[in-house]
């Protein structure tokens, strides 16, 4: 039949009413059984402070009953997505930095250089990394790194709190420079940043590039600058409704995946594991690594010049949204003038390289060949 | 015949195309069209690479046999630069027109533009002397004016010459998948998504539109036509089927723009039978008149149906074709093999109509008694050829491959990639020929 034809009738389907909502996991009974219960024993109890309305209707961590972690949900080792985990240690930096990283075939090949966002680490990029691996059967390879004050990077000075993006930055051409410190024989980069990660890897592609380093692209995933500083005073009540911490890590990843967080069920067995730390005597017992809310003073120092930097960066440009985002006014004009690629990927949550690893490996393998032909004397896609 | 697992006297006659393993076919070769001219002597297959390909029958051998004539590329892929869209270059339809001299006339068709092309035979002439050749070594030229000749020329080969007389373009705004031209052998309708257009042959720049069923808000679109066809003698009678199950017969008469139908054949849907693909299914995806132009036969997706042109209500047969698939349409539709365009056909003396099926089946009909043929478009057909036999369709030892026609049928064994969606029959006699994937079948029960 026709493509219009079949598009009517797609259509007709979409405006049907939606499935109703499916629990994926055997664990849901169980949840709701106890929910009930406890709602029960807190008749006595306000919930919240009494300033405001609760963003979560009468979950008073400290009166849960325990339960015994859901295995369906339990830790997956990322042993199987890297080919290998190493500290790095940077000390004028006064970092000591986790990073994951599957080498490329050959020494001059391409790695894709991830950052994460905020509050999550590089191993949201394990099963991204895995498709890509096996996408380019080893010629690409991955590399993801945890920033400062995430994840399993350890920094000299405890006291140490400052993530504003200046310092990000530095972090960052800090770790690459030590990890390839001659940008002549160093593998050329890929930059993909993801949220807060993508405003550090665009603004620090600049700085790497006078530094020699080649850069084949930077990739940005599911950020906007417009719409994200438009979004920054909603974060609050955004972060009244995320509890404390959890009793096991089993239930953190059920958090995660039962908020539709993280749509990936898989992923998220990976990569939350290691942004929670165990605090011995605290209730709960596992509690985040990097509360977003110490991230706050920060929040717009990320975002703001970040559509500008994307669209002077001199390199190709790519910009993977999930969902119909709307673009901000510098973006839409930069897009229709035809700056930097978009690409939509329809189906998927914020966390997008987790929620469809595949089909984000498909779209950055297809970027990075597209852009990996360097020939000398011919002009690059950004050269002015 | 009572014995089902007879071939009913068709025989595999010859298989043009590759071969080859279906793993390697290059998409460029899958034919898309497969057409007999009105004589039977020549055959033309059009596939997706734009290119076209006629044959000719080999009127020396006694039994069936074409050989190749000639091939040319007729459409090229193109780039709607307004819409960014590409045009594929593949060949949707091909349509002869009857014979008026020594040379052949077809009209070609692909998504947006439609070909009349001029194949004929052309004698090809070479200078064999002139003034610095005097037909047996070089002489040199002359210093005189009375030595001066005039070239002369010999005729050397024969070649087929296939050239682009018109070509209408630019009429529609929709993928045309349908072409058909009309009796009095001067005009012609082609048909996209919502509209139907009439052509004069002479001339390419204008085109009435007598057809049009785009709604004001393409938000509302529910309907789309699916084929459209004259009527083999009336010139001002035409059809055509619609995605909603109907087929409409208009008399361009009656009115310029034919929208309102002078008949409406229409079977009303039984409730009980209703689900959620019933409207997918039942949609028509091919409709033919019979040579007498008496019956419509019309396919969709699980049945074929044969009508009788005086009566809209009901059609006078419905054959199903492979409702074994009816409980997998929710996988079929999936995979999209819901949407399939199977196409139909009579034969020439309209005894009996033929249709294609999944895994390279297809199957002939006789339209009084609705027995049933089944054979298969396979490379399999070229041993029974040489051991003799039966085609392995019918062979009952064949325990392995799936079949049909006994209920015994093992569903999910089909290869849904193996479909035969094109075919033609022979004008004249018991001959068809069969479009699987990059192959061409014949076969014969003359």
């Amino acid at each position: 039949m026709s493509n219009l034809y079949k598009s009517a009738i797609g259509a007709r389907l979409a405006k049907l009413p939606a499935d109703i909502p499916y629990t994926r996991h055997p664990g849901a009974d169980e949840d709701a059984e106890a929910d009930e219960e406890e709602e029960n024993d807190l008749i006595g109890d306000l919930p919240g402070s009494g300033l405001g309305p609760p963003a979560l209707p009468a979950n008073n961590p400290r009166n849960k009953p325990k339960r015994a972690p859901n295995s369906a949900f339990s830790p997956i080792s990322a042993a199987g997505f890297f080919e290998d985990a190493s500290q790095v240690s940077l000390p004028d930096r006064g970092l000591d930095c986790r990073v994951y990283y599957t080498s490329p075939k050959s020494k001059n090949g391409t790695i894709m250089v991830c950052h994460h966002g905020a509050g999550y680490s590089g191993l949201s990029f394990a099963c991204f990394a895995k498709e890509v691996t096996g996408m380019t059967k080893g010629e690409c390879g991955v590399m993801a790194l945890d920033a400062r004050r995430h994840g399993k990077t350890t920094s000299t000075d405890p006291t140490d709190s400052d993530l504003s993006i200046g310092v990000l930055i530095q972090d960052f051409c800090a770790l690459l420079q030590t990890i390839f410190p001659d940008p002549s024989s160093s593998p050329t980069f890929l930059l993909v940043g993801h949220s807060m990660g993508g405003s550090v890897v665009t603004k620090s592609c600049p700085i790497l590039l006078e530094k020699k380093y080649k850069i084949a692209g930077v990739s940005v995933l599911d950020v906007v600058e417009g719409s994200a500083i438009d979004a920054l005073p909603h974060m609050n009540s955004l972060l009244n409704a995320r509890p404390d911490g959890f009793d096991s890590i089993e239930e953190a990843v059920e958090w995660h995946v039962s908020t539709n967080t993280i749509h990936n069920a898989n992923s998220a067995r990976i990569s939350i594991p290691v942004i929670f730390q165990h605090k011995e005597g605290s209730n709960p017992p596992y509690q985040w690594r990097t509360p977003l809310r110490s991230t706050a003073p920060y929040w717009l120092s990320w975002f703001q010049g970040l559509s500008k930097a994307f669209l002077a960066a001199r390199s190709a440009r790519l910009l993977v949204l999930a969902g119909t985002d709307r673009l901000d006014k510098e973006l839409m004009i930069g897009q229709m003038q035809g700056k930097f690629q978009m690409v939509v990927v329809p189906g998927v949550g914020h966390m997008l390289q987790e929620d469809d690893p595949t089909r984000l490996a498909e779209i950055l393998v297809e970027f990075w060949r597209r852009n990996e032909r360097v020939v000398i004397g011919i002009k690059k896609v950004g050269d002015l | 015949m009572d014995d089902p697992s007879s071939s009913g006297g068709w025989r595999f006659a010859q298989c043009f195309g590759d071969k080859g393993d279906v793993e390697d076919i290059t998409e460029a070769d899958i034919i898309s069209t497969v057409e007999f001219d009105s004589t039977g002597n020549y055959l033309a297959t059009g596939d997706k690479g734009g290119r076209v390909v006629l044959f000719e029958r080999n009127e020396m051998k006694k039994g069936c046999e074409y050989k190749f004539y000639t091939e040319f590329q007729s459409h090229e892929p193109e780039f709607d630069y307004l819409k960014s869209l590409e045009i594929e270059e593949k060949i949707n339809k091909i349509k002869w027109c009857k014979r008026q001299n020594a040379a052949h006339f077809l009209l070609s068709t692909n998504d947006k533009t439609i070909k009349l092309w001029k194949v004929f035979e052309k004698q090809l002439r070479v200078v064999s002397e002139s003034n610095h050749f005097d037909g047996q070594r070089p002489v040199p030229p002359p210093n005189q004016q009375n030595l001066l000749r005039l070239p002369r020329t010999t005729q050397q080969d024969n070649i087929i010459a296939a050239v682009p007389r018109k070509v209408y373009s630019n009429a529609h705004a929709y993928h045309i998948h349908s072409i058909s031209v009309n009796s009095d052998q001067e005009t012609y309708i082609s048909a996209d998504d919502l509209r139907i257009n009439l052509w004069n042959l002479n001339i390419s720049d204008q085109s009435f539109n007598i057809v049009d069923i785009k709604p004001v808000n393409m938000e509302e679109l529910t309907e789309v036509i699916t084929a459209t066809e004259f009527h083999p003698t009336h010139c001002n009678l035409f059809m055509y089927s619609s995605s909603k199950s109907n087929i409409k017969l208009a008399d361009m008469r009656e009115a310029a723009l034919c929208d309102k139908s002078a008949k409406c054949f229409e079977e009303e849907e039984d409730p009980t039978t209703r689900s959620f693909f019933s409207e997918i299914i039942s949609s028509i995806s091919d409709v033919k008149f019979s040579h007498d132009g008496r019956y419509i036969l019309s396919r969709d997706y699980l049945s074929l149906k044969i009508w009788d042109v005086n009566m809209e209500s009901r059609p006078v047969k419905t054959i199903p074709i492979h409702d074994h698939l009816r409980g997998k349409l929710c996988d079929l539709y999936e995979n999209d093999c819901i949407f399939d365009k199977f196409e139909c056909m009579w034969a020439g003396d309209d005894k009996h109509v033929l249709t294609g099926s999944y895994h390279n089946y297809f199957r002939i009909f006789d339209t009084d008694t609705l027995q049933d043929i089944v054979l298969q478009a396979d490379k399999s057909a070229f041993k029974a050829k040489k051991i003799g036999g039966p085609l392995p369709g019918g062979k009952p030892a064949a325990k392995n491959a799936p079949r049909l026609g006994l209920g015994q049928v093992q569903v999910d064994a089909l290869d849904f990639n193996k479909k035969i969606l094109h075919a033609s029959w022979h004008p004249r006699e018991y001959t068809i020929a069969i479009a699987a994937t990059n192959n061409l079948f014949l076969y014969s029960a003359a």
